[in-house]
């Protein structure tokens, strides 16, 4: 039995309580906002930058074309060169990133004759920024190389994969794939934290001792906590959507009603952890401890920053049942690509099962005796 | 007299601890009943299980004839719990509390403020109720939350150390109170460790280790164990065992 005068009392404390409290209110409204520039200005992936040393024979005119045109990509500058014989010195002596070493014999001949054999050095410290470099400098000479051979139909193999292509953020800037993935992680941030933080408060305070004194259903205190978190966890969301166009031009290609939905699955997996972590925790830092246990696992295991593909497969399992995972896939398809219906159900299916079995598993824990 | 709390060999184990051990007592309809004992004697945990809390061992609990561990629903608006620890929300004012408290028994906002306003008069409570909880003093917030618990007018009204920790001058108020409330027919259960507080009692229950070592009035102890007060009584009873 749920009283929805009950859900309404609770609604209403809870709202005023957070709203009391000015450095609760700091970090519901001004946090989101500052993470979200920081994530989508500062913490960009993209690679920049990039000093590079092309090194050919004066007379190679294509090898001078390559070189302009990757100065001109605006992803290079001009790195410095050196005497060396050994190109690698250039690198370890940091006088370049990127090094790329053109056949001394001139580049459009040897093509002309078939071998043709660059040489690519990177420096892979970052070997994220490496790969990346290695991408960018294929492309340019691809594109090159084709464009001078467009008119001859000499159908040579070219010496280059070139099988790169960028879709849907052609012009590859991060803050377009971030961005989605941060709607989705602040309002799980914010229904497993202050979701947790109240129900543990209660029983720090001894205040939920009353509650259980009182007629009220395990039920009605669940559902009064979770749905005032979660709502202002969608006020915190539909505030970052609007910071996010304002900041980065972004909108939901999707439009609001399936971003709402794919939240509004997702919340019920959120909430439940948060349950389940209150059935642990007896204080208030308990719970927050017990949610960056859950929150930087399910952050590290959500493709937000590393993307799942690359995580060893023995451990990709986690983000299978990752709940977090499913939501960001969601929302990036969401809002950059418009949102195929299949591709949200691929997503929201599992996420419902997910959220149901974490939910079942949580209302069991949670316990109405002390 | 009508017996209305009726407990019979309750038992309440946490894991190998005993904290209630075997015990049968009655509480008549109208009466001050009193537990006294040491911290840890198992007086909260009577009252926890008596209120639904905790999960019982075995044993079983009446309240108005009515089993408590199958009639939780229908027992709870009739009782009233003020537990040990303080139950008031800190950062809300005394309204907002009696506003939720009063929603959790059902009454309307509009309803818990009429209640307040007959509840604060009776108990002869003056400060504003705009002021949050947390400013208050000591004496005061326990006569808010006796207040709250009594808000919605429940027949029994268990209070687990109710004036530990406030002013001897607040103490004497709060059972004057106590005294009155007991005197409009209500039932009192009531823990204490102080021993001149156990006099206001009809009758008194002396806890030892989970067990009920005496039962009776203040009277009757202290004749029956040749004590000149209470205090004295009680260390006699504990001395027998």
């Amino acid at each position: 039995m749920i009283r929805f005068s009950i859900i309404k009392a609770f609604f209403k404390k809870e709202i005023v309580q957070t709203l009391r409290d000015k450095k609760m209110f700091a970090m519901i409204f001004v946090a989101p906002i500052i993470q979200m520039t920081l994530f989508g200005f500062a913490l960009t992936n993209e690679v920049k930058n990039i000093s590079i040393s092309v090194i050919y024979s004066p007379h190679d005119v294509l090898a001078r074309t390559i070189e302009t045109r990757l100065l001109e990509s605006g992803w290079f500058v001009q790195g410095k060169t050196g005497n060396e014989t050994d190109h690698s010195k250039i690198l370890s002596e940091r006088k370049a990133e990127a090094v790329l070493v053109m056949p001394s014999q001139g580049f459009l001949k040897e093509i002309e004759r078939g071998d043709a054999k660059i040489q690519l050095l990177v420096d892979a410290v970052n070997p994220q920024r490496a790969v990346q470099v290695e991408n960018y400098v294929k492309n340019i000479i691809a594109q090159t190389v084709s464009q001078e051979f467009k008119n001859t139909s000499s159908g040579l193999a070219l010496p280059i994969d070139l099988n790169v292509r960028i879709l849907y953020n052609p012009s590859l800037e991060s803050s377009f794939f971030m961005i989605p993935a941060l709607f989705g992680f602040i309002l799980c941030i914010f229904t497993v934290m202050l979701t947790g933080i109240s129900l543990s408060k209660e029983k720090e305070s001894g205040t939920f001792e009353k509650l259980i004194s009182s007629p009220v259903t395990v039920w009605e205190i669940l559902l009064g906590k979770t749905l005032t978190y979660s709502l202002l966890g969608f006020i915190v969301a539909l505030s970052m959507v609007a910071g996010a166009y304002l900041l980065f031009g972004i909108t939901i290609k999707g439009g609001l009603l399936k971003f709402l939905l794919v939240c509004s699955i997702f919340i019920v997996s959120s909430c439940s952890v948060a349950i389940f972590i209150s059935t642990l925790a007896k204080t208030q830092q308990q719970a927050m401890m017990g949610s960056l246990l859950f929150l930087f696992p399910a952050l590290l295991l959500s493709g937000l920053i590393f993307p799942v593909e690359n995580i060893p497969a023995y451990a990709q399992w986690i983000a299978y049942i990752n709940p977090l995972y499913y939501l960001l896939e969601a929302l990036r398809n969401i809002v950059l690509k418009g949102g195929d219906w299949v591709v949200i159900a691929q997503n929201c299916i599992p996420l419902a099962l997910i959220g149901f079995a974490l939910l079942l598993f949580g209302v069991k824990k949670f316990n109405s005796k002390l | 007299m009508t017996k209305i709390l009726d407990i019979q060999n309750l038992t309440v184990k946490f894991g190998e601890f005993t904290a209630v051990d075997n015990i049968t007592f009655s509480v008549e309809k109208g009466e001050i009943f009193g537990f006294l004992g040491a911290n840890g004697a198992g007086k909260t945990t009577t009252i926890r299980a008596l209120c639904g809390l905790v999960n019982i061992s075995s044993g079983k609990m009446f309240i108005d004839g009515k089993d408590v561990s199958k009639n939780t629903k229908e027992l709870k608006p009739r009782i009233g719990y003020m537990s040990q620890k303080f139950t008031l929300y800190q950062d809300l004012t005394i309204k907002e509390n009696m506003i939720f408290s009063g929603a959790l028994y059902m009454l309307s906002e509009k309803e818990s403020i009429k209640r307040m306003k007959e509840v604060f008069e009776y108990v002869n409570f003056k400060e504003s109720p705009d002021e949050m909880v947390k400013n208050m003093s000591g004496g005061s917030k326990q006569i808010v939350s006796l207040a709250a618990s009594i808000l919605h007018n429940p027949e029994i009204i268990f209070l687990d150390e109710p004036t530990a920790g406030i002013s001897p001058v607040s103490r004497k108020l709060f059972w004057d109170l106590i005294s009155k409330l007991s005197s409009d027919g209500k039932t009192i259960f009531v823990t204490t460790h102080y021993m001149d507080e156990a006099e206001y009692c009809r009758r008194i229950a002396f806890m030892q280790n989970g067990r009920i070592v005496a039962l009776d009035s203040p009277e009757n102890l202290k004749a029956a164990s040749k004590a000149s007060n209470l205090e004295e009584a009680f260390i006699n009873f504990l001395d027998k065992k």
